[in-house]
């Protein structure tokens, strides 16, 4: 008796502590183990007490010596001795306000995750790994080891990220590790690397040849009328009649494309929603009330908490800069030093080209390429799942690339991706930041940003000194005319890409008579460039309406550009709008359609927050760009092509009053556009009224939010109230949008600048700067930018030392 | 007087575990301190209750009136929307329970070792 009385109590006690350690697995969640997690002196309670311990701190570094102070923004100014020593404190700052953020996103560029969630994150591993993001990585390593002096730099920063890992306990860990119950790994340059293929292919991963060969086969003669590659309204990135002082006709020997006769093809469209993107722009010191050359930058992205941005001065012998920075890699990405600043914007081409595979049989184990059969190569991945058996995954590889899906019914089953990222470097890109950070002129930016292979970037420029420029750069593929529009037959070796364009040789404009340059993801040049590219699912209104107000606007100050970059008047509206009012009958409208047509007929084509007139408009227009295009919105059809854009839609809809498609099919009688205009007002009408949706505020009906990275709700934004909308200058949509705000001013005394971004510095969730910015953000207000000279130019709120 | 005395133990041995050891050792200290108490079950997992769930209640508390950090309402938000009370309750529950479990097993192998005699209870 006595000893089960002793037993009694121990039995409890090591069923206690092995439920304590053990995650809970609740439907498709996992609790984290509760002991450890619970407990005050190791867990959240932990990360509780971290949000307020703010103290100067000396760190005791055998190599590195300088200093770190944060303002009162928490913005960390680096004074360092070198350059190394600069981005070692870098990797420093970046993990220690941002770890899981770099850790969890080159985790998912590798197609790790499975490893942390389970096997619900499965396919999402599967199809990273078999785009081969990590493939790619470890062979711009190897090419980065060619390069030791720009090798060292990245490796400095990595150094700088492991000393803040390895002096990390359980209870330091930011909150995200604690509730996935992972832990963070030593950062390497194949991690940076990672980086950048992530963001490759947040930036050049997308394309429509699905859509584009379907449409085409869909719509046959009407296609080059519904499908325009230039828009005769649209105003190209580098001003239209530039010359060009090359050709590559010897490079591709006049190679006849082969790609049209493929045929309609079975398979799901997988293309994102148009309209997004990011603007830049610079206006020389003749269109500045003060003579100085201003800049401005807002690069659109999916918006998130933790920000992808990170605010940073680098203060050493051979540079002062301050901008944005990626946690994850070395340098400033966007920003400005005394001499020069620089911004850049999406260049969108199709650098993603599918092939359709003649398999011999549905083994794929040989193909058919260039009058022979091939053997077809595999690469063998193998995906550890949380909890699970490890998963192999076979990926068959041709000489085109991978055969990304290999599920029947999976879209693009079979085809082989042909990606910018197969085809290896040139350079260390993290050289072209470095570079460009202390760059003093315009000769200094052209040969820094030469090395930048992919995405496509417009890179805008000032100088000081009065210069400004655009360049698009990045590896352009010298292709035949409509190559890589459509999927390529993968049999014939002459639908390969036919080299590069020198890297010097890219669209670019310097000191342009008009006085401005800009970009907003429009086409890069007019017909005349000597290669033929397309480019993705951008559209020309952010283009055109810039380009529209820098002309118009004789001077420019800074005040002039904030309210330029918060605009939200819409060119959509604008040229769709009267045309589709004016076939509407008056005389015999109810009291709600009244006041409907009211509203729309005074709108001043503004996305204000609280405007109504927006939500109206929206919705009509997709309700009558679905009416026109019904022959397409039928089930069986939406589902593998695309219709037009609305851009073409609305010119059609202009010049083009008689054309067939305005019939609507599922009706017996013929329509004309005026019925089509009524017919979709009706339902708009309707809509309004079993939506509740009169006199909604634009804002509320947006509904925009800022999620957090891993979709955990009470670390995000659920609503965030402002103006925008996709096609404007201020491209805010739901939760994409407006990432990163800067104006540089560079004058005779130094920059004056101004910026901010919808996030705080520091990632970890409950600090005061988790979303400290994101208020201001949402109306449109700037930070002034803190770009000291001198480590006593700054009053800090703390400070870390590095001390030998 | 002697009660007080033994749950001051019991408090000092588990700030001392919580600051530097891993959680489960409060357990431990809890039976070595209670195996050394001359002390019923009952109140070996009393003491060792209320002094774990006074350790963790209290330094939970502490960090928490002290950072003002909405940090914890995000916890309890994703914990089915726990209230921050309740936070703190199931903290200092766990505490409890786990330095509890600890002191009556401490108790109970000393009872088995050296038979307990009621009238040592004071």
């Amino acid at each position: 008796m006595k000893i089960i009385k002793c037993f009694i109590p121990i039995l409890l006690s090591i069923l206690w502590i092995y439920f304590l350690q053990k995650a809970i697995i609740v439907g498709d969640n996992a609790i984290p183990p509760l002991g450890k997690f619970i407990s005050p002196f190791t867990g959240f309670w932990q990360n509780v007490r971290a949000t307020k311990s703010i103290q100067n701190t000396v760190l005791n570094q055998m190599h590195k010596e300088g200093s770190i102070l944060f303002d009162d923004r928490m913005v960390p100014h680096i004074f360092a001795q070198s350059t190394g020593d600069a981005y070692f404190m870098q990797g420093y700052v970046h993990a220690m306000h941002r770890l899981w953020q770099m850790d969890f996103s080159t985790r998912a560029a590798e197609g790790r995750i499975s490893e942390i969630i389970g096997s619900k994150a499965l396919n999402f591993d599967r199809n990273k790994r078999r785009k081969g993001l990590a493939e790619s990585a470890k062979q711009s390593i190897e090419v980065w080891k060619k390069f030791p002096e720009a090798y060292k730099l990245v490796e400095a920063y990595c150094d700088g990220v492991n000393y803040y890992i390895q002096h990390l306990d359980y209870k330091d860990l930011p909150i995200e590790y604690k509730l996935m119950n992972f832990e963070p790994e030593l950062w390497t340059p194949y991690r940076s690397s990672l980086f950048h293929k992530n963001m490759a292919e947040v930036l050049c991963g997308r394309d429509q040849d699905i859509e584009m060969t379907n449409a085409k086969t869909f719509f046959g003669a009407d296609f080059d009328l519904l499908f325009p590659e230039y828009d005769p309204l649209s105003d190209p990135v580098i001003p239209k009649g530039t010359k060009w002082d090359f050709n590559v006709d010897s490079l591709i020997n006049q190679v006849e494309n082969s790609n049209q006769d493929l045929g309609f093809i079975p398979i799901q469209r997988t293309i994102q929603d148009p309209g997004l993107g990011s603007n830049n722009w610079a206006v020389g010191p003749s269109k500045s009330v003060n003579g100085n050359p201003i800049l401005c930058n807002d690069p659109h992205l999916n918006l998130s908490l933790p920000s992808i941005w990170y605010e940073q001065q680098i203060v050493t012998p051979d540079r002062n800069v301050y901008g944005v920075t990626f946690p994850g890699i070395p340098g400033v990405i966007i920003g400005f030093n005394k001499d020069i600043a620089w911004g850049i914007t999406n260049g969108g081409w199709d650098v993603m080209d599918w092939y359709q595979i003649k398999w011999k049989d549905e083994s794929m184990t040989s193909y058919f390429y260039n009058n022979e059969w091939k053997n077809t190569e595999y690469r063998i991945e193998r995906i550890k799942v949380k909890g699970q058996q490890d998963v192999l995954d076979t990926v068959p590889l041709t000489v085109w690339g991978p055969v990304v899906y290999n599920q029947i019914s999976h879209a693009k089953y079979g085809l082989a991706m042909h990606w910018i990222i197969q085809d290896p470097s040139a350079y260390c890109e993290m050289d072209v930041f470095d570079l460009l950070n202390q760059g003093k002129n315009v000769g200094d930016y052209r040969n820094a940003i030469q090395k930048f292979p992919y995405p496509a970037q417009n890179f805008a420029f000032i100088s000081r000194t009065g210069d400004i420029a655009l360049t698009v750069q990045g590896k352009m593929p010298i292709k035949v005319n409509q190559q890589g529009r459509f999927v390529m037959d993968g049999t014939k070796k002459e639908n390969a890409w036919h080299g590069f364009v020198p890297l010097s040789s890219t669209p670019h404009t310097i000191n342009p008579i008009r006085g401005f340059v800009s970009s907003a993801n429009q086409k890069s040049t007019d017909r005349g460039f000597p290669v033929y590219y397309n480019d993705g699912d951008f559209r020309d209104y952010r283009g055109t309406m810039i380009n529209r107000y820098l002309s118009e606007k004789k001077l420019w100050n800074v005040d002039d550009m904030k309210a330029l970059q918060y605009n939200a008047y819409s060119l959509r509206a604008e040229t769709a709008l009267p045309s589709l009012l004016k076939y509407l009958d008056t005389t015999s409208m109810n009291s709600v359609n009244q006041q409907v047509y009211h509203e729309l007929k005074s709108w001043n084509y503004m996305y204000d927050s609280n405007a109504v007139a927006p939500v109206y408009f929206d919705l009509w227009m997709d309700i009558f760009h679905r009416l026109v295009w019904d022959e397409i919105s039928q089930d069986t059809l939406k589902k593998y092509t695309v219709m037009p854009s609305d851009q073409t839609t609305i010119r059609l809809m202009k010049e083009n009053i008689n054309l067939s498609y305005y019939d609507i099919k599922s009706s017996p009688t013929k329509e004309s556009l005026q019925d089509v205009v009524r017919i979709s007002y009706d339902s708009l009408l309707n809509q309004i009224q079993s939506k509740l949706l009169f006199q909604k505020k634009w804002a509320d009906y947006k509904h925009a939010s800022i999620d957090h990275m891993a979709r955990i709700p009470a670390f995000g934004i659920p609503f965030v109230s402002t103006s925008g909308s996709k096609d404007i200058i201020n491209a805010h949509a739901r939760t994409f949008g407006p990432s990163w705000r800067m104006i540089v001013e560079l004058t005779k005394d130094g920059p004056h600048a101004y910026g901010i971004y919808p996030g705080g510095q520091d990632g970890r969730p409950g600090s005061p700067y988790y979303r400290s910015m994101v208020s201001d953000w949402s109306q449109g207000k700037y930070n002034s930018l803190n770009y000291v000279n001198t480590i006593h130019d700054l009053t800090p709120l703390i400070t870390y030392e590095f001390k030998k | 007087m002697k009660h007080s005395l033994n749950l001051i133990v019991f408090v000092m041995l588990l700030l001392l575990a919580g600051f530097y050891l891993p959680f489960y050792w409060m357990l431990i200290l809890s039976g070595v301190a209670a195996f050394f108490m001359k002390i019923s079950l009952i109140r070996a997992f009393a003491f060792g209750f209320i002094a774990g769930n006074m350790v963790w209640l209290g330094v939970s508390y502490f960090y928490h009136w002290t950072s003002f950090s909405p940090l914890t309402g995000m916890i309890g938000e994703i914990f089915q929307g726990l209230s921050v009370s309740s936070l703190f309750y199931i903290t200092g529950l766990i505490g409890g329970v786990t330095a509890g479990l600890g002191a009556w097993s401490g108790a109970a192998i000393r009872h088995l070792i050296w038979p307990y005699n009621i009238k040592h209870e004071m």
